[in-house]
């Protein structure tokens, strides 16, 4: 019997020890920086290098592009499709449009607003290929500018690259999308002013499905 | 061995409960941890950095430093005008960020300097910036002082011959700065937050 009284009691301290323990370590946890967390004092921030306001002995830029205050993979949003343009900026498209020709469709056209005087701007769009047949976009012309050239953006380590490229590829029965971050078709040269509203006319030149006509509206930037 | 049962029967149960606590409270940690991490998008600097005085020509037409806008939270991107994709897009990222503010947007400062000063000239920069908000200013000038600020930021930057029509082209870093209101480095914004992440990033800011 007493020993029995004091089992139990023995018990009850055990439990008072445990959630006492359990209680400190959340008192704990709670006041001390979590690795993840963005709003405490992040030992993150503190293993980055600080942003050196010492010049640098050589002005030129160095070979290796990281930019000290790189933001951490987790935060970096949409970087594993950067390769292909990355769905941002725009969670909709900003133009709802559609052109069938051949076994193309093509949707949400649209071009950034520009003035001559900026002399640039870009096309975006989807190209889907309803056919059996791959195909490739090669160029393109545009009534608004001189110069139409096929570009790509890309995201190596943070830094912006951008280049021209030869074609883009449309596989059969796929699609591709043109839009910021990525593929876009680049005008050159503007002709005249592209204000909000005003459509252009695109002339796409595809490997084997020939011309194909589309009309893109100017967005707001 | 009789009396000793029951006992048994409690320490297990008493064993069970504390795992369950165990499992809550960790639980309960994770879900605060990436509450944590989802509240903001971009990387905060704590302690905020100091950025170097640098002057630059303004497309308003006046020299500028980037501390020249102390009082407002400071949004600073390094781009160039002939960039016809990630420039125009992290721009009218801001644009709609601001918008979204409502009327904390005045507390907003769209500061825009140009890696490519060869061909950046500031009206080339006023009337590129017109487009988005009369208020956005852009800084531009000396290449010495444009690779000293780019340098304080970690930012790279590099001309790249290209066959394009537009002659060379300039990579460079596409992230986004944040300098809080005494003027110093406090958030790097990656590039491709969606306005309305950008907007809930600024608001903690313009909070703290």
């Amino acid at each position: 019997m007493v020993r029995r009284v004091i089992r139990s009691y023995r018990t009850i301290a055990l439990w008072i020890v445990a959630t006492s323990l359990l209680f400190s370590v959340a008192c704990a946890g709670g006041t001390t920086p979590t690795p993840t967390a963005a709003s405490s004092p992040t030992p993150a921030a503190a293993v980055q290098p600080s942003p050196t306001t010492v010049p640098s002995p050589t002005p030129t830029t160095p070979p290796t592009p990281t930019p000290v205050p790189t933001p951490t993979p987790s935060a970096m949003h949409g970087t594993p499709t950067m390769g292909h343009g990355m769905g941002m900026g725009m969670a909709t498209p900003p133009v709802q449009n559609e052109f069938r020709e051949g076994p193309f469709i093509l949707r949400n056209v649209w071009a950034r607003a520009a003035t001559q005087a900026d002399g640039l701007s870009a096309v975006y769009m989807v190209i889907e290929n309803t056919g059996d047949q791959p195909d490739r976009l090669l160029h393109a012309h545009c009534d608004a500018a001189q110069t139409v050239e096929l570009h790509e953006t890309r995201m190596e380590g943070g830094v912006m690259k951008m280049q021209p490229v030869d074609g883009i590829d449309v596989p059969a029965k796929g699609t591709v999308e043109l839009k910021p971050g990525g593929l876009h078709v680049m005008l050159i040269g503007l002709t005249r002013d592209l204000n909000p509203g005003d459509t252009i006319e695109v002339e796409l030149h595809f490997e084997q499905a020939g011309h194909v006509h589309v009309e893109a509206t100017v967005v707001k930037p | 061995m009789r009396p000793t049962r029951p006992w048994i029967r409690r320490i297990v149960i008493a064993e069970l409960a504390l795992i369950a606590l165990v499992l809550i409270v960790t639980g309960w940690f994770y879900w605060q941890s990436r509450a944590a991490t989802t509240a903001f998008n971009g990387m905060l600097l704590d302690p905020p950095q100091d950025v170097p005085v640098v002057r630059l020509q303004g497309s308003d037409g006046q020299a500028h430093a980037l501390t020249d806008f102390r009082g407002k939270v400071t949004v600073v991107f390094f781009g160039y005008t002939h960039c016809p994709d990630v420039c125009p897009m992290t721009a009218s990222t801001v644009t709609r960020a601001r918008e979204l503010l409502g009327n904390q947007a005045d507390r907003i400062q769209f500061v825009f300097v140009s890696v490519d000063p060869e061909r950046d000239t500031p009206e080339r920069l006023a009337s590129y910036l017109a487009k988005y908000d009369s208020s956005y200013i852009g800084l531009t000038g000396d290449e010495q002082a444009i690779q000293e600020l780019a340098t304080a930021f970690g930012v790279h930057y590099a001309k790249v011959q290209s066959t394009s029509a537009l002659g060379y082209l300039v990579e460079h870093t596409a992230s986004t700065f944040v300098l809080d209101r005494e003027g110093r480095l406090r958030a790097v914004l990656p590039f491709g937050l969606t306005p309305e992440q950008m907007a809930s990033d600024l608001r903690t800011l313009l909070r703290s």
